[in-house]
């Protein structure tokens, strides 16, 4: 046998147990989801076949509309001031301190926690009366009781922080890698004509990881979509349903009001939002590569 | 045994009646003279509900800086079960029509309920604003509340906390019916392809030790439903259980359908912004009648 094709097969065996999974628990579930669809599902299996219903329902939820606002409204506020946070961790992570491996492993760290855990952590440091935060502001002379967990503009702001304190470690590490990765001359060259620190991470450093930052962005984006479990145990998508993001509109609607049709429908919706997004980024990604050659 | 009886057939075995209760805190109200001579909150009952206002605003004139009346979520299921349970003190009954197709709520007698509640917390301010959904028991533990308002299934943690001298009583008449919140809990068979009868028998025979041994599932807190568990001397000597056993006379089950728990949701999810201020009590059942309606056609 030709080594080529030998090599063929042993990778092809190697990645077979993931590629097994991979069809079975999320290629699969793509397929079935949209057949699932197509019906009114519930728990103990399919019922009608009602085609397109469930899609024109959609167009006229409300509730659908509000959840989509919502985790819209997460992305589009959220995503810059991740990526600015994680850069400007990045170039403190990164200067020649005696701190620096204590600042990455502070700043990473939060990242290891599981969703649960930050949710918790975020109840308890926000509740009234006797959640860290409102004793320290006691303590401070504040004399009011922020509601930080029941009014809906305080909730999405602890819920947005305690996502940004526990994922920000993720794109810091990738900014610090890509940093390391300029070489020393482009700065040696910079300060000797004259350039000042700011000047040059303006000039040197932001430009030398633009591609680490488009990657950081698509990521981003995409994870903020996925916004679910942080307010789900936080709020619980409340008070009322002003904090609920549509994949937890998506989960109620399958699991507490037994209608999986429907909810496939939607996460469907989710799906195509999510393609046309990489997409357009595919795009304009690779116009802009195609310009700089 | 009625609740679980549908189209004349049985479809469970019921083990429980689990209802809501005013839990109340013995060491704090003798400090502070709210006892009768039972020993128990001394709550002049009806009079529409004004009777439970001028207790509540006593007390908390009468109990230590730092301590408060009454401890009540502003959020989730036990919102729901306050709201209902006032709902058919008034009179309201349950708001899935007998067809299970139609919601039928008394909207005069809804925001009559709703309102009554959240002057409790806006307006006499005997309740701490955003008590956590979860939480809140704690404050009752920690001998920061006086009274709670809870399911009887709270009494296990209560009564294993130390030093926490508590008692229960049902839920009080405030308006007009003697009517509170409640559910139960049933043992079911799931319908088999190939039927075992030997299995099924034993099931059977599991299901009904369950029932007759209640006094046991009762040190949980929730009251037996076979009646010679409920009355026996096992059960009623628990701690609070006494006052408890006539509790089951004035439960108020849920409607007999499947959309029972999406439309429970559905009430407390408006309801939640009813007590925030958000949206007006009319608004609210308006947004629940048509979202009930839309649940119950799906």
């Amino acid at each position: 046998m030709k080594k080529s094709a030998r090599d063929g097969i042993s990778a092809a065996v190697f990645l077979l147990p993931y590629g097994i999974l991979y069809a079975v628990f999320i290629l699969w579930p793509v397929v079935f989801g949209a057949y699932v669809s197509l019906y009114k599902w519930n728990m103990m299996g399919a019922e009608d076949f009602v085609g397109f219903t469930n899609y024109v329902n959609m167009f006229t939820d409300g509730s659908f509309w509000e959840a989509m606002g919502h985790t819209f409204l997460f992305v589009v506020i959220t995503t810059p001031i991740y990526i600015v946070f994680a850069f400007l961790l990045a170039l403190l992570c990164n200067r020649e301190t005696i701190f620096k491996r204590f600042y990455r492993t502070v700043y990473f760290m939060p990242y290891v926690l599981s969703v649960s855990v930050v949710s918790y952590l975020a109840v308890f440091m926000f509740q009234p009366y006797t959640g860290l935060i409102n004793t320290t502001l006691h303590m401070l002379g504040v004399s009011g009781e922020p509601f930080w967990l029941a009014n809906p503009t305080l909730a999405w702001i602890v819920i947005m922080f305690i996502t940004m304190w526990w994922t920000v470690g993720f794109n810091m590490v990738l900014y610090v890698a890509a940093m390391q990765d300029i070489p020393d001359e482009l700065y040696e060259a910079a300060s000797i004509d004259g350039a000042s620190r700011a000047r040059m991470t303006f000039s040197v450093t932001i430009p030398m990881i633009k591609p680490t930052t488009g990657v950081i962005f698509l990521l981003q984006v995409i994870a903020s979509f996925k916004l679910f479990a942080q307010p789900y145990m936080i709020t619980s998508g409340g008070p009322g349903t002003a904090t609920r993001p549509i994949i937890q509109y998506i989960y109620e609607t399958a699991f507490k009001k037994n209608n999986l049709g429907y909810a496939s429908t939607m996460s469907y919706a989710l799906f195509i939002v999510l393609l046309i997004f990489t997409l357009i980024y595919q795009v304009l990604s690779g116009r802009k590569a195609r310009a700089e050659k | 045994m009625t609740a679980s009886t549908f189209n004349g057939k049985h479809y469970s075995i019921p083990i429980d009646t689990h209802c809501y209760a005013i839990f109340y805190n013995k060491t704090m109200l003798k400090a502070a003279g709210m006892v009768g001579s039972d020993g128990k909150p001394n709550i002049t009952l009806g009079n529409n509900g004004q009777g439970f206002i001028d207790y509540l605003v006593a007390l908390k004139s009468k109990l230590p800086s730092g301590k408060f009346a009454l401890a009540e979520t502003e959020k989730g299921d036990d919102v729901y079960r306050f709201w209902f349970s006032i709902y058919n003190q008034l009179g309201g009954k349950n708001f899935i029509s007998a067809d299970g197709k139609t919601c039928k709520i008394d909207t005069e007698k809804a925001v009559k309920a709703i309102n009554y509640m959240k002057d409790l917390w806006t307006k006499y301010k005997v309740i701490p604003e955003n008590l956590d959904n979860n939480h809140f028991p704690d404050q009752f533990q920690n001998q920061n509340a006086a009274l709670m308002l809870n399911g009887v299934w709270s009494i296990y943690t209560m009564a294993n906390t130390n030093g926490l001298d508590f008692g229960v009583i049902p839920f009080p008449k405030l308006f007009d019916n003697a009517s509170a919140w409640g559910d139960s809990h049933n043992l079911i068979l799931p319908k088999q392809k190939n039927l075992d009868k030997g299995r099924e028998e034993a099931a059977l025979t599991f299901m009904n030790w369950v029932a007759e041994n209640g006094a046991i599932w009762g040190q949980a807190g929730h009251i037996p439903a076979y009646t010679p568990a409920r009355e026996s001397s096992a059960y009623t000597s628990l701690p609070g259980r006494s006052d408890l056993v006539n509790a089951v006379s004035s439960v108020v089950f849920p409607s007999q359908s499947a959309q029972t728990w999406p439309c429970k949701q559905i009430i407390y999810q408006n309801l939640e912004t009813v007590l925030n201020g958000s949206v007006q009590p009319d608004a609210a059942f308006k947004t629940i009648e048509e979202q009930i309606n839309k649940q119950l056609k799906s």
